[in-house]
């Protein structure tokens, strides 16, 4: 019952007007949920990180990331061109918040302590069987910037510095 | 009688075991070859490699570990051919492919094994450009570059913005049969 509210509280989030009904209704279930606002950065984060098209960009994927470098909301829009919409960062928000919303209650209830309780932090440290391998090691950047969001504060600078990582430089061009 | 049956049976499911439903459907879809272009390297043009030239696939014994095609510019789908493509994976190897006449490159699985996320940048002419997002699992560039521009696709490689600026003619590259 949880999840099916979950569920819809993501899916009221996706719906135009104002996305705080969701809030209410996590609220109402007592489940916790770490902060939306400033979660742009993290979400920029992940988006580079696990967001690609060829992850977890795809609309088959049930954690599904939203962003400009990405799997657009927008049925009108593409992978191409425009920055991540504010209606993205919230769908994004919704996706990684209900994935384990139980999971998610504690790991927040206890301040970001043990986050991986999460698949999501499990995944991609690698700890747990995932397709696109092992993304993080604790306490690296991805790390710090998924946990300080978990844990109430996000570090955004972190966050930022993941997200405009500079791609290696090929040699001889 | 009873022995056939088995025999028909147990055929049918090591068959039926051995298969990937999910990749089967997807190089269903992709339809038949064009009749004009031999199986080879100019084949199927902007269509995800790895589906059949990956371990397990109908071309299994031609592996890939990247490939896709090259096109002139985002509004035009003329393939553009001798355009150097660097790969470099998150260990720092990098390796060079070149595209045929029909746009097409590929780095074989024995001469290129990399370890995920790769980058790619693409040159041509004097042209450089960097592919803005990495490659984190799948190897074909067509999963995420198809035409047209979609909310999960990127549209189809190019090489430049602005094809004024290339010095090669905008005219389509004779494939003559060979690559």
């Amino acid at each position: 019952v949880r999840r099916a509210l979950w569920l819809a509280c993501a899916c009221l989030a996706c719906a135009p007007g104002d996305p705080t009904g969701a809030a209410g209704a996590f609220d109402e279930a007592g489940l916790r949920a770490p902060p939306r606002p400033g979660f742009e950065p993290v979400a920029d984060a992940l988006q580079v990180t696990c967001g690609t098209l060829d992850c977890h960009g795809r609309s088959a994927r049930n954690l599904r990331l939203y962003g400009g470098r990405g799997l657009r909301l927008d049925p009108d829009d593409n992978s191409a061109e425009r920055p991540t919409t504010r209606a993205e960062y919230e769908a994004t928000y919704w996706s990684i918040v209900g994935l384990e919303p139980e999971v998610m209650t504690a790991v927040v209830g206890d301040g970001g302590e043990k986050p991986e309780r999460l698949s999501l932090v499990r995944k991609g440290r690698g700890l747990d069987d995932h397709k696109g391998g092992r993304l993080s090691k604790p306490d690296d950047g991805y790390d710090r910037c998924l946990r300080s969001w978990l844990a109430g504060a996000i570090d955004e600078s972190t966050c930022r510095g993941v997200a405009d990582a500079l791609r290696p430089v090929v040699r001889g061009l | 009688v009873r022995r056939c049956y088995h025999a028909i049976v147990a055929v049918a499911f090591a068959t039926a075991a051995c298969g990937d439903p999910v990749r089967d459907a997807a190089v269903e879809a992709l339809g038949p070859e064009d009749p004009a272009v031999r199986p080879g390297p100019l084949h199927r043009p902007g269509q995800p490699c790895l589906l059949c030239h990956v371990a397990g696939g109908t071309a299994g014994e031609r592996r890939y570990s990247v490939a896709g095609t090259v096109y002139r510019d985002p509004d035009s789908t003329m393939p553009l051919a001798d355009v150097e493509v660097w790969v470099i994976d998150s260990r720092g190897r990098q390796v060079q492919a070149r595209s045929n006449c029909a746009g097409n490159f590929y780095l074989r699985s024995s001469q290129f094994l990399p370890v995920f996320p790769l980058w790619v940048t693409l040159r041509h002419a004097g042209q450089v450009i960097d592919m803005e997002s990495p490659m984190r699992a799948d190897g074909s560039c067509a999963t995420c570059h198809t035409d047209p521009r979609a909310p999960s696709s990127a549209g189809h490689v190019y090489v430049t913005d602005d094809p004024m600026s290339l010095r090669t003619p905008a005219m389509p590259t004779p494939c003559g049969g060979t690559p």
